[in-house]
């Protein structure tokens, strides 16, 4: 019994510690990425290559002054950063990196992370309002409106992947892509998928609720050294954590030729986190109402046909 | 001894924060209130082996019903003055009958649930454990309140376009 919980410890220890790695790495691997779509050389000062960089950054924010605005809600302003930090980290409690590396397999994987992911909306939104300034409400706002509308969509298109694996073990989504990989057979789900993650990690077409040339930052404007930093490890672990997932739901997972299943994990999740950044610095900002009209008109259709053809595939065949 | 040491600890935060929503100034504190009621009921599904009832009841209510309530309250920007309850008969009277209400349905459940849940195994293992019972279940035993509650929901939704649209 205690040898298990013990056993059980040390692995969420070293899954976290993979990931906390990944998050760190991943700040480097957006601005060399950066530098090199913007044609100039990114962060290499700091150790060879500039490899050193996160530690840095790390040591810095830690150093920063820890300002709270006056007229904040203190006890909000501080559970915010955390609500939205670690929203992400339970996810990854069900996220297989391997066929034997996980924290835990549950057979309601895929709504445990649903319901988790849809928490780290309380993180924006307490975040805007209790920072008592009209830039972080104005974003806050915005960031919920966006998340809600996005989270439809996305669980519509997760549902067709369920209705092809017949089970909602992620272990189990990636053992039945063993032959095709969920790409091939949901193409449009796919894409459904993968432009509403863009909205929901936060990221570029889709950043609207900290655009800068209309909101300073947005929900995170008056945050200062470690709760920013919270903040951002929280975004960085969003977009490790929706690579995973469209690796294990789409991709395949860690199913893969001759080399070993990590290594054809790895990289598919960190090539989908290039994507990410490639999509970064290639495309301009959605203005407001587009991105509700491309949410509900063009995404929730296109899902629930996603959802009924694919039923209906399954049914007759 | 560990379920009834997690049932009382979640009883006595769901309780607080029932009691949260009603007594705080704050509304913001109100609706947090409410979440914390909100995890703890999830919490009791856990115990009860309704996972799948459990992961819903968060996806529903945290996930989007109690987003929406803040969102709302957020804008509408309350001031904490302005919410004090008018002191009159009327007040008084609903409130008693309220209060007397509640303590009638406890006093109901407490003398048939009595002799039922208090001898043996609290009957944790009939429930619907996996997301594929509770399919067949839904779709064969209770198909027809199924649908009735699926044309609710539509009924709702049209009606809801209607009244922004006017």
């Amino acid at each position: 019994m205690i040898v298990e919980i013990l056993l059980q410890i040390i692995k969420i220890i070293a899954i976290f510690a993979v990931v906390m790695g990944c998050v760190a790495y991943l700040t480097l691997m957006e601005r060399k990425c950066l530098g090199f779509f913007q044609i100039r050389l990114g962060p290499n000062r700091v150790g060879p290559w500039g490899l050193l960089q996160p530690v840095a950054d790390g040591i810095k924010l830690f150093f920063k002054e820890d300002m709270t605005v006056l007229h904040a809600n203190k006890f909000y302003f501080i559970l915010a950063p955390v609500i939205s930090l670690v929203a992400v980290l339970f996810c990854f409690a069900v996220v297989p990196f391997a066929g034997n590396v996980y924290i835990i397999d549950i057979p309601v994987a895929v709504l445990y992370l649903m319901a988790i992911s849809s928490m780290g909306v309380y993180g924006v939104l307490l975040a805007g309002w209790s920072s008592n300034n009209k830039y972080s409400a104005m974003g806050g706002y915005r960031a919920t409106a966006q998340m809600i509308s996005y989270e439809i969509p996305l669980a519509l298109a997760i549902v067709g992947v369920l209705i092809l694996s017949r089970s909602m073990s992620i272990v189990d989504i990636v053992n039945a892509q063993k032959g095709m990989w969920n790409i091939v057979k949901q193409p449009l789900g796919f894409i459904i998928y993968l432009v509403c993650t863009f909205a929901e990690t936060n990221r570029c077409p889709f950043d609207l609720y900290e655009c800068e040339n209309e909101l300073v930052a947005g929900y995170q404007t008056e945050y200062s050294s470690m709760k920013f930093a919270l903040f951002y490890m929280g975004e960085y672990a969003h977009i490790f954590l929706a690579s995973c997932l469209i690796t294990l739901f789409y991709l395949g997972g860690w199913n893969g030729p001759v080399l070993p299943a990590l290594l054809w994990f790895f990289m598919k999740v960190f090539f989908c986190a290039f994507c990410f950044i490639w999509v970064r610095a290639t495309y301009p900002r959605f203005r407001y109402d587009q991105l509700m009209n491309l949410s509900w008109k063009v995404m929730l259709p296109l899902a629930f046909l996603n959802l009924i053809v694919t039923a209906i595939i399954v049914v007759m065949f | 001894m560990i379920e009834q040491a997690v049932f009382w600890i979640l009883g006595a935060i769901m309780v607080a924060g029932a009691l949260g929503v009603i007594l705080m100034p704050n509304t913001i504190n109100s609706v947090m209130s409410l979440l914390l009621s909100m995890l703890s009921l999830a919490g009791f599904y856990i115990l009860m082996g309704a996972h799948v009832v459990a992961l819903f009841q968060i996806i529903v209510y945290v996930g989007a019903v109690l987003v929406l309530f803040l969102y709302v309250i957020m804008l509408l920007n309350l001031k904490e003055k302005g919410l004090k309850l008018p002191m009159e008969a009327s007040t008084w009277a609903i409130g008693g009958m309220s209060l007397g209400l509640v303590f009638v349905v406890a006093w109901l459940f407490w003398q048939s649930l009595r002799e039922t849940v208090f001898t043996g195994d609290a009957g944790t293992t009939d429930a619907p454990a996996t997301i594929h019972q509770l399919a067949i279940d839904l779709f064969s035993q209770h198909l027809l309140i199924f649908e009735l509650t699926s044309v609710l929901l539509l009924v709702a939704v049209i009606g809801a376009i209607i009244i922004s649209k006017k």
